[in-house]
């Protein structure tokens, strides 16, 4: 099968997190793109079907060369007011890219979900940042029921439902009434993102934890999870970083684990997906290494993604320990914190985690 | 364009990367993900969930 290697085993998945139109119904007070530097090119230049379908190859065919399984996350601004998105998923899904869409809800109805489903979409990222009232504030008024409406018509259609919620100390009272809410409403997967003061969001600097609040909010969330692990099937996900000094601390990640993983070969081995299994493309094309890090490294269809993340001189330097501010960490080769938040305070990249307590 | 680089590529000049195999950088740079290495230390690189 095509996506497994010569043993057999499932091949391990790569992304490419592809803003295909920055084109929004909302404007979120935390917002990184809107405001951002390359918004009005995004906006001016968005990319035609045609260059999206040389992305698509590119990406399929480099993917392929490195031993991974392609997976397309169309996002946007809002992916479906691209009048050509159920093209391009077609056209990525025939291709052999395991299809997922991250977007707004108004959007989704019983008919878009099914056409969706038909053309193998497998999973829908929608947001909720809060109770109904922190949410709408954050996004716009109703905002909160359509979610929770879209939710039940993805539901109904067979398509995994996925929930993200931007962490700041306005909402973060409501995570865990959100994470039970997602829990009842039968959600696949639900996880949360620190805001990244940038774009909208830098009004925002206030609303971020101190190190030691951080510590004390993820223990709450950590113990909130496991009560809810035991009544409902619902995935918590682990995508932010600072899980790992937590897990450490609690003897969920051991040092064997650590040393079984750490060749001294001044590497990253985990952690922030930057530069290791993850790309991001903005609606003009413009390369990221993470689209809440504005750092450009290239830009498709001109060149491809093989030259683009391979010989990056950033890219590069953001594998490597030894450019990081918290390379002596005992975490650092698994962790690395959040790149993008050291950038969007300190405005240096590899600068140690605002946020970090360890 | 394939006869094109082919035939460029018999005359010596070396393929277009797109056109290599995986280089040993490109090894070096996934080894991690690719021994399933990064779901022992629960990694953001594993959970798909982008935004």
């Amino acid at each position: 099968m095509a996506g497994n290697d010569s043993s057999g085993k499932q091949k391990p998945l790569f992304t490419l997190q592809w803003h295909v139109t920055a084109r929004c119904d909302q404007r979120c007070k935390h917002c990184y793109m809107h405001k951002s530097e390359t918004y009005p090119s995004e906006i001016k230049n968005e990319l035609s079907y045609e260059d999206c379908k040389k992305i698509v190859d590119d990406f399929v065919k480099t993917t392929s060369i490195w031993g991974f399984r392609p997976r397309i996350s169309f996002i946007g601004g809002d992916p479906l007011l691209r009048k050509d998105l159920y093209q391009l998923i077609d056209y990525a899904y025939k291709k052999g890219a395991q299809v997922v869409v991250l977007g707004n809800p108004y959007h989704v109805t019983e008919e878009s979900a099914r056409k969706m489903k038909e053309l193998g979409v497998c999973r829908y990222q929608v947001s909720i940042d809060g109770m109904e009232e922190t949410h709408d504030y954050f996004r716009k008024p109703v905002s909160f029921k359509d979610s929770v409406r879209a939710i039940k018509i993805l539901n109904k259609t067979g398509i995994r439902t996925a929930v993200m919620f931007t962490l700041s100390k306005k909402n973060s009272d409501d995570l865990l009434k959100v994470a039970e809410l997602c829990c009842k409403l039968g959600v696949y997967e639900f996880d949360f993102a620190r805001l990244i003061p940038i774009g909208n969001g830098a009004d925002m600097m206030d609303e971020l934890f101190s190190p030691a609040e951080m510590r004390e909010f993820l223990l709450k969330v950590h113990n909130g999870y496991e009560s809810l692990k035991k009544r409902y099937t619902t995935k918590f996900g682990t995508k932010e970083n600072l899980w790992k000094p937590l897990y450490y601390e609690l003897g969920l990640i051991k040092d064997k684990d650590i040393d079984s993983l750490d060749d001294n070969s001044d590497m990253v081995v985990g952690g922030c997906s930057i530069g290791i299994n993850y790309i991001p493309v903005l609606a003009d094309g413009t390369v990221y290494l993470c689209r809440r890090l504005p750092i450009s490294i290239g830009k498709v269809p001109e060149n491809s993604f093989r030259t683009i993340f391979i010989n990056s001189k950033k890219a590069d330097e953001m594998r490597h320990l030894h450019n990081y501010g918290c390379s002596k960490c005992r975490l650092c080769a698994v962790c690395r914190g959040c790149p993008a938040i050291s950038k969007a305070i300190t405005s240096n990249e590899f600068a140690r985690d605002p946020q970090c307590w360890f | 364009m394939i006869e094109y680089i082919q035939e460029k590529y018999l005359q010596g000049e070396q393929k277009p990367l797109m056109y290599q195999p995986i280089t040993p950088k490109e090894e070096q740079v996934f080894r991690y993900v690719k021994n399933g290495s990064l779901d022992k230390v629960m990694s953001c690189a594993v959970c798909g969930m982008c935004g």
